[in-house]
């Protein structure tokens, strides 16, 4: 019976053995260090949505530690590069709120104006340049953000303004000569070539077809004369029939077409003076490129492209 | 005599004509955070209901051929939602004027379901009244 007993346990014994052995675990301790590492390399690899995750892994469990303001802009950072531009603003303006009174709050504001600028939406990413020059006296965070001003009046097309902006970044910035070529280069965006949509209009109103010719559209101008000039005569041709119902429909499109015929070319004229300023904006783009916002982390990063 | 009065009273009738027909619309808002000409003007105006009409019973027949993006009554339906039925007319007719090579050279050209398309939208006729 006992040596039953000790066959039985020494089977069970070697049975579970395996297991025991499998179920022993490797103990990994991850510190802040490591955490913010594993993020920070999510996001250096454009793994945008996995750095949120570890970096807001990173705050759960350590939401004491000095690297919590820089974590929180990296979150808006990484909504921002992945051109989450509403979730990223909510990101960066709670960031603000919590750390006005340090430079992650610049940085937050700064990059909120960044995403306005980056939308095209210029006027309220001045507004937030703007916001961030005043409320911060940090020469990397003021100057970056006189710089990123000069651009987002630029891209109003307020060329006059833009340089003045330009001039005022401090002479021992990294962003000074990049900013003087760009002083310089703006003004000469006045004597771009344009097309004014008044005349446009007015030459339309007078000869369809003509606002499209004066901006250079000479398809579209024939088009705009030949289908006015067809309801024209054929709703003169009715009256003169004595077909009243009949001219006043044409008559009645005919006004249609006519009024769209102004504003087509007070439009065309519009497009025109755009694409002309945008083509400029794009050469300076290429020539003087700074982006104040190439540093994944920690403080601005300023990073050069000079093409010559 | 008579076809002046006729053309006067057609004159009157078409500036009004978006007052009359205009249900459920509401003013235009301000530009947006999220770009221009975001205002609402969602109403079922006469416009709306032709280019639904000529969406439902003529376009399957016809076909499109509309080399830009959105199509033609596509971007008529927005314009008319948006701006009200008089705006939405002019800016049908100057997008049946200006979809041609022309525009290429101030709107870009994007590849869409194997073709190349000009990217004409509401907005890129609009932008410029908010400045």
């Amino acid at each position: 019976m006992n040596q039953k007993r000790f066959l039985f346990f020494l089977f069970l014994g070697l049975i579970l053995i395996p297991f025991i052995t499998q179920t022993r675990a490797e103990t990994v301790v991850i510190d802040s260090q490591n955490q913010f590492q594993l993020a920070s390399e999510a996001m250096a690899k454009g793994d945008y949505r996995q750095a949120v995750y570890e970096f807001k892994r990173f705050l759960f469990f350590f939401p004491s530690d000095p690297e919590t303001p820089k974590i929180h802009y990296l979150i808006g950072k990484c909504y921002f590069l992945e051109k989450n531009f509403e979730v990223a603003r909510e990101s960066l303006d709670q960031t603000y709120q919590t750390y006005a009174d340090s430079a992650v709050g610049g940085q937050a504001l700064l990059l909120i104006g960044e995403s306005y600028f980056q939308q095209g939406v210029s006027k309220e990413a001045i507004y937030y340049f703007e916001k961030t020059v005043s409320e911060y006296a940090q020469p990397e965070i003021k100057n970056a953000a006189i710089y990123k001003l000069g651009w987002a009046r630029m891209q109003a097309g307020q060329w006059q303004e833009a340089s003045q902006a330009f001039q005022t970044v401090a002479s021992d910035s990294p962003l000074f000569s990049s900013s003087q070529n760009l002083a310089r280069e703006s003004l000469k965006a006045t004597d771009l070539p344009s097309k004014n949509p008044t005349t446009a209009g007015v030459l339309a109103a007078v000869v369809p077809g003509m606002g499209h010719v004066y901006c250079n559209r000479y398809k579209d101008g024939l088009v705009a004369f030949a289908l006015n000039g067809l309801f024209i005569y054929a709703a003169h041709e009715a009256f003169a029939h004595d077909q009243d119902a009949l001219g006043g429909m044409l008559c009645f499109l005919e006004l249609g077409w006519y009024s769209g015929n102004i504003y087509s070319a007070a439009n065309s004229a519009h497009k025109y003076n755009r694409a002309v300023r945008n083509e400029y904006r794009k050469n300076l783009h290429q020539q003087y490129h700074i982006n104040v916002f190439a540093s994944p982390q920690g403080p601005i990063g300023l990073a050069f492209k000079i093409e010559f | 005599m008579k076809t002046v009065k006729i053309f006067l009273i057609l004159v009157l009738v078409w500036f009004n004509l978006g007052t009359f027909v205009r249900a459920n619309e509401k003013d235009d808002l301000p530009p947006t955070a999220s770009g221009p000409g975001t205002g609402v003007h969602q109403g079922q105006n006469l416009g709306v209901r032709l280019i639904t009409f000529f969406q439902k019973n003529i376009s399957p027949v016809d076909g499109s051929r509309c080399p830009s993006q959105p199509s033609c009554s596509t971007y008529s339906l927005q314009a008319f939602k948006k701006h009200g039925f008089i705006k939405g007319w002019m800016m049908m007719v100057d997008r049946l004027i200006h979809e041609g090579s022309e525009e290429t050279k101030v709107s870009p050209v994007v590849f869409i379901d194997g073709q190349y398309k000009i990217l004409d939208p509401v907005e890129n006729n609009d932008f410029w009244w908010y400045p």
